[in-house]
C-alpha cells in the first residue's frame, strides 16, 4: 500500500469541495436577501432590548424609592439646608403635646414649656413662689456665687402663637419665636428625654419627640 | 468594484468555505450572508492592503468563529473539533465513498487544523494571505498546514484508505 501525496490530497480535497458549492437557488435567495432596500431594517428582538427594559426598571425602582424617602421625610418635617452644609428639619409636629420641666436646681428659675399645635407657654413657676423668699444674703456671698452664677435665661414667659421647632445635627433643637416678642432657645438632646438649654438649664419630658 | 459583483465573485467560495466547518447547509446559507452584510456595510474600511477574496474571508472566519464560540464556547476556547454531531445526513448521502472518507477525515481534525487545510489546500491561499485571514505568523501557518497534512493522511489511512483508492 503506498502512502498518500500532497498531490493526492490536495486533489481529493478539491474534489470534495466541489460538492460543497451552494445551489443556483440558494445563491439567488442569498442575493435577494442581502441586496434587498431593507435589509437592514431589524424586527423587535427581545434580546436586544433586554439591557433596556433592565436600565428602565431599575431607574424606576431607584425614582419609587427617591420618592418614598421624599414623602417621608416630608411626613418627619420638610429639610432645609443651613447654608454651611449641614441640613435642618422643622419637628414642630413631632413636639404637639410635650412638656419640658426644668429638672436643675442651679438657676432662680423653675422653667415648664407646654407645646402644643396652636401655641408655646412658657412658665417660670420660681417667679410664682420664689418671690415671697428672698433670702438676706451679704455682699460677701454675692462675690463668692458670682462665678458660679448660671447665666441669663433668654427664655421669654408668656404664650405665643407663631413658632417652630427645628432640629439640627440630630441632637440640638432651636425653638423659634417669630412675631413680635421674637426669641429663639437652643436645646440639646443629652439622653432620650432630657434636654440642656443653651444657658445650662436641665429639662426632661415624659414623652419622646422626634 | 461593486458589491454585487464581490457577492457573484466570492460567494460560493465563502459558502462552501463555511459549510466545510459548520456542517450544515441552512447556517452556512445564513453566515455566508451575514459575512455578506459585514462585507457591504464595511466596505469604506477595506484600505486594500490585502486582495478583496483575502479581506471577504477574514470577515467569513471571524462571522464563523463567532457562531462557534455562541453555541459552544467551551470547545471554542480548547479547539476541539466543534460540530462533529451536525454532519448533515443529505449532504453526506450525495457524496461518494472517496469523498465521503476525505470528508470524515476533514471533520476528524481540530478545528485549528481544519482551518489550515481548508484555505490552503481548498481555497488555495498562499501562505501571507493565510496567516492574514487567520491572524497568525506565516511559520505558525507553514507549521500547522504540516502537521494538519500529516494528521489528516493518518486519519484517511486509519479509515483504511490509500491512493489506490483515489478516483482519478
Amino acid at each position: 500500500m503506498k502512502h498518500l501525496s500532497d498531490d493526492d490530497v490536495t486533489k481529493g480535497l478539491e474534489t470534495l469541495c466541489q460538492s460543497f458549492q451552494p445551489s443556483a437557488t440558494q445563491k439567488e435567495n442569498s442575493r435577494r436577501h442581502i441586496f434587498q432596500p431593507n435589509h437592514r431594517k431589524k424586527g423587535f428582538h427581545i434580546q436586544s432590548w433586554l439591557p433596556t427594559i433592565v436600565s428602565i426598571v431599575v431607574l424606576f425602582t431607584i425614582g419609587i424609592g427617591i420618592f418614598v424617602l421624599i414623602n417621608n421625610e416630608s411626613y418627619m418635617g420638610a429639610g432645609e439646608s443651613t447654608g454651611n452644609g449641614a441640613l435642618i428639619t422643622d419637628v414642630t409636629a413631632s413636639w404637639d403635646r410635650a412638656l419640658l420641666s426644668q429638672t436643675s436646681t442651679t438657676s432662680p428659675t423653675k422653667f415648664e414649656i407646654i407645646f402644643s399645635k396652636d401655641s408655646l407657654v412658657i412658665y417660670d413657676r420660681f417667679q410664682d413662689v420664689g418671690a415671697a423668699y428672698t433670702p438676706d444674703l451679704d455682699q460677701s456671698f454675692e462675690e463668692a456665687f458670682a462665678k458660679y452664677k448660671i447665666k441669663e435665661s433668654p427664655l421669654v414667659v408668656g404664650e405665643f402663637t407663631e413658632y417652630r421647632v427645628v432640629k439640627k445635627n440630630n441632637d440640638m433643637y432651636t425653638i423659634e419665636v417669630t412675631g413680635k416678642q421674637r426669641f429663639t432657645y437652643t436645646l440639646k438632646k443629652v439622653a432620650p428625654r432630657k434636654f440642656v438649654g443653651e444657658e445650662g438649664i436641665e429639662y426632661s419630658t415624659g414623652t419622646y419627640v422626634e | 468594484m461593486s458589491s454585487e459583483k464581490w457577492f457573484d465573485d466570492y460567494f460560493d467560495s465563502v459558502y462552501s468555505y463555511i459549510l466545510l466547518q459548520v456542517k450544515d447547509p441552512h447556517t452556512a446559507e445564513d453566515l455566508t450572508q451575514e459575512t455578506f452584510l459585514k462585507v457591504f456595510r464595511n466596505e469604506h474600511q477595506f484600505k486594500g492592503q490585502s486582495s478583496i477574496k483575502t479581506w471577504i474571508f477574514r470577515i467569513a472566519y471571524t462571522t464563523t468563529m463567532s457562531y462557534f464560540r455562541k453555541k459552544n464556547p467551551l470547545t471554542y476556547f480548547i479547539d476541539l473539533n466543534m460540530l462533529k454531531d451536525d454532519t448533515s445526513p443529505e449532504k453526506i448521502a450525495l457524496l461518494n465513498s472517496q469523498q465521503k472518507q476525505f470528508y470524515e477525515a476533514l471533520g476528524g481534525l481540530k478545528s485549528s487544523y481544519q482551518q489550515v487545510i481548508i484555505l490552503r489546500r481548498i481555497q488555495g491561499f498562499s501562505t501571507i494571505e493565510t496567516s492574514s485571514i487567520l491572524n497568525w505568523s506565516e511559520g505558525k501557518v507553514k507549521m500547522s498546514l504540516s502537521r494538519a497534512l500529516a494528521a489528516f493522511k493518518k486519519e484517511l489511512e486509519k479509515g483504511g484508505f490509500s491512493n489506490e483508492a483515489l478516483i482519478r
